[in-house]
């Protein structure tokens, strides 16, 4: 089972910059759809990665759906190399993004992201909007459904307003 | 696609959850989730007995 609070603790306790994406963002703004993994943009800096490198390795980081034992170092060149990665870690799994279909990277999106309070910590969630768009982008069925309850939470959000 | 997408969903569900805090609606998440993974071991335990 994934730990919510446990990832979103860690990558914060750890000053890591990130940018909570996909089912869990869509929670934030209404969804009422189950996600069990943790989807983030994260900061594509030397230090940030550092930091992420850090924060996820007490939690053996490892490729979702590999076999055991493949040559996988949880490290910073590891993440220089790479861009996005599926994990599965302790804390549940983990999918890390440095750049999102239709979205970009931290930079990009961070203009986008508003700061929410949960699991008492203040972290960085993508708009509603952009959640649509970079939904819209991934095209996925999955996607596609994700993307009619987001609309329609927007309908409801400029209905009351 | 999507339009047909959206015939099936319940929007009083969707008010509803709009009346929480962003930080309710991510424990109701959590508490979804453990519910689903209970739902999924008494399942298993069924069918192993």
């Amino acid at each position: 089972m994934t730990d919510f609070a446990g990832v979103i603790r860690t990558l914060a306790d750890s000053d890591v910059q990130f940018i909570l994406v996909g089912g869990v963002a869509a929670t934030v703004h209404g969804s009422v759809r189950l996600t069990r993994d943790i989807d983030i943009v994260y900061a594509r800096t030397g230090d940030n990665i550092e930091r992420l490198v850090d924060a996820l390795a007490p939690h053996a980081p490892y490729l979702r759906g590999a076999p055991p034992g493949l040559p996988f170092q949880w490290e910073r060149d590891t993440l220089l190399r790479g861009l996005n990665f599926t994990l599965t870690t302790r804390l549940g799994d983990l999918d890390l993004f440095g750049d999102l279909t239709g979205g970009g990277g931290f930079v990009e999106l961070r203009s986008h992201a508003s700061a929410i309070r949960i699991f008492d910590r203040d972290v960085l969630c993508l708009d509603i909007e952009w959640l649509i768009r970079v939904k819209r982008a991934a095209g996925r069925p999955k996607d596609l459904e994700a993307v009619a309850e987001l609309e329609a939470l927007l309908d409801e959000m400029n209905r009351s307003d | 696609m999507i339009e047909a997408y959206k015939k099936g969903i319940d929007r009083s569900l969707l008010r509803e959850r709009l009346k929480k805090t962003p930080a309710e609606r991510v424990e109701d998440l959590v508490a979804l989730v453990a519910f689903a993974d209970e739902l999924a071991a008494a399942g298993r335990r069924t069918r192993q007995s």
